[in-house]
């Protein structure tokens, strides 16, 4: 039996012509081949953490949660400080 | 000299240090990995997350690459066939190719009775080489999409040519007999009226 023979009306040819047919190249989207290699060439990899990057989130969460602390700690002297006036004012007038 | 003038081996010598060269890397081979990953995965979506995924791992460990005689692009196909072997362990349900994202260079001017025809003899033909193991499909991929030689998908492949070569022809005789069982029945009988239409001048005026 040779290559070209046809096996149920399908020959090796034909199956070789319906894969050319079929497996043709396929193109991206110009928008994500554009968005990758912004991501690798111009930022460097696009790795969501590099090591500058870890620091600098750190940092800011620290400067945060210190910032957030601090008013906290006003709020509350603000507070205490209101209600001993009121204590006062009520204590002064009875 | 320009980075166009660069061989891969040139390229991935400096790529570690000089993204420039990096994306000359990445200019020549995207589309590739990206169409070995779209015949593999069958649709859009997948293909792009994984194109993505070979060249940031390609881009982390381009400095650990050591030139052993294989080409650049057998280490990125190595790459892109074990992110694609992972994804279809996590996606039992293979998917099919979305016909509306399958862009063909040829059709335009195409009758679109005919050009719907050819959709489905498509989508036919892409699910049964989906089911063939994955060599014989990365084979396929690399002989017909790539238009690569015996010997370049070798390199690829970790075999020798004549080791590619009896592979195609036995990847071919399966098909066959798919077609034999009638699972490429339809599509044998449109290939024919296709070649005549063909022949005739329909279809291609």
């Amino acid at each position: 039996m040779t290559n070209n023979e046809a096996t149920n009306g399908m020959s090796r040819l034909d199956v070789e012509a319906l894969l050319a047919d079929v497996l043709v190249p396929v193109d991206p989207r110009p928008r994500f081949t554009k968005k990758l290699r912004a991501r690798l060439v111009n930022y460097r990899g696009g790795r969501p953490f590099s090591g500058w990057t870890a620091i600098v989130v750190v940092a800011s969460v620290v400067l945060m949660v210190a910032s957030l602390l601090g008013m906290l700690i006003r709020f509350i002297g603000g507070g205490a400080h209101l209600i001993a006036t009121l204590t006062r004012r009520q204590r002064v007038a009875g | 000299m320009t980075y166009e003038e660069l061989d891969d081996m040139a390229l991935v010598a400096t790529a570690p240090d000089d993204p420039d060269a990096f994306g000359e890397l990445y200019e020549r081979y995207m589309r590739k990995m990206y169409n070995y990953i779209y015949y593999r995965t069958g649709n859009v979506q997948d293909a792009e997350d994984l194109t993505a995924k070979v060249f940031q791992r390609a881009f982390r460990h381009v400095h650990r690459f050591e030139d052993k005689g294989v080409p650049f692009s057998a280490w990125l196909y190595r790459i892109a066939h074990n992110l694609v072997a992972n994804w279809h362990r996590d996606h039992s349900k293979r998917t099919m190719v979305p016909l509306e994202h399958y862009h063909r260079d040829e059709g335009a001017g195409i009758h679109p009775e005919k050009e719907a025809i050819a959709g489905e003899r498509t989508a036919e033909l892409l699910s049964v080489l989906r089911e063939l193991p994955e060599d014989r499909q990365q084979l396929l991929i690399l002989k017909f999409v790539e238009r690569l030689s015996n010997a370049e998908i070798g390199a690829i492949m970790g075999r020798t040519e004549g080791a590619v070569k009896s592979l195609y022809h036995r990847t071919l005789t399966s098909l066959r007999k798919q077609a034999e069982k009638g699972e490429l029945g339809n599509l044998a009988a449109e290939e024919s009226v296709s070649s005549l239409d063909t022949a005739d001048g329909v279809e291609h005026d």
